[in-house]
């Protein structure tokens, strides 16, 4: 740890989303606009295609096999929740299948934006891996696998890791009140 | 290592250049996290927020 590393966030950039900070004034994170939510939020369960027994990360883990899908129809009860499809009584039309075709959910966190979930207040918030190096997201925060693996396996739920991602703009505001670096 | 925080700091630019940088050592905040993973990023062409009001 400790070495520069790149990541990618949404590919219209950010906005205000809903987390552990006070509401902020300006542009709100919104279902389907692309942007990534800005604010300081808690990470929930780590995902992955790999089965939970080949796997050592402190965080809990849910295996991203064929039947988990994050909903991100707001008109569903299950909107922004991971859900194993098999389970529940389906009352979308939209959801993301979390065991993709690619690579870019092989390893992922989940970031505790809008919970509990307000209709069209944007769903399905992650890190996860980079579809290729430089390329944008829907509203993730995206990175290498090796560099994502690195991050995973230092989160600890004892810690209570949080994220913080905001503009440079407003990071002084940030640094102040919480005593970050420069 | 109480008092101590491993400060994750991602440091992002919207170009390939993106890095992050990790800053151990820092006084955790108060009753917060001891885990802090924080996203820079430079862009501003596509964002309209205003300064926070904490």
């Amino acid at each position: 740890m400790g070495r520069p590393v790149a990541v990618t966030v949404g590919r219209s950039g950010l906005a205000w989303g809903s987390g552990e900070h006070q509401p902020q004034a300006g542009l709100q994170k919104r279902e389907g606009d692309g942007k990534s939510p800005a604010g300081i939020y808690s990470f929930g369960q780590i995902f992955g295609y790999a089965p939970p027994a080949e796997v050592s990360f402190k965080m809990p883990y849910l295996h991203a096999d064929e039947t988990l899908e994050c909903v991100d129809d707001s008109k569903s009860f299950y909107y922004n929740r991971l859900i194993n499809s098999k389970l529940v009584k389906k009352d979308w039309s939209s959801s993301e299948q979390m065991r993709r075709p690619d690579h870019q959910y092989r390893w992922g966190v989940v970031v505790n934006h809008n919970t509990p979930a307000v209709a069209q207040g944007g769903s399905c918030i992650f890190l996860h891996i980079w579809k290729e190096p430089g390329a944008p997201t829907s509203g993730c925060t995206a990175m290498s696998e090796p560099d994502l693996l690195e991050l995973l396996h230092w989160l600890d739920p004892a810690k209570f890791p949080q994220l913080l991602q905001v503009t440079e703009a407003d990071y002084p505001a940030f640094r102040k009140k919480y005593s970050l670096p420069e | 290592m109480d008092k101590f925080v491993l400060l994750l700091i991602l440091h992002l630019t919207v170009a390939c250049n993106k890095q992050i940088v990790l800053y151990p050592g820092q006084k955790p905040p108060a009753d917060w996290t001891s885990q802090l993973v924080v996203v820079r990023s430079p862009d501003r062409g596509q964002y309209a927020g205003q300064p926070p009001a904490l």
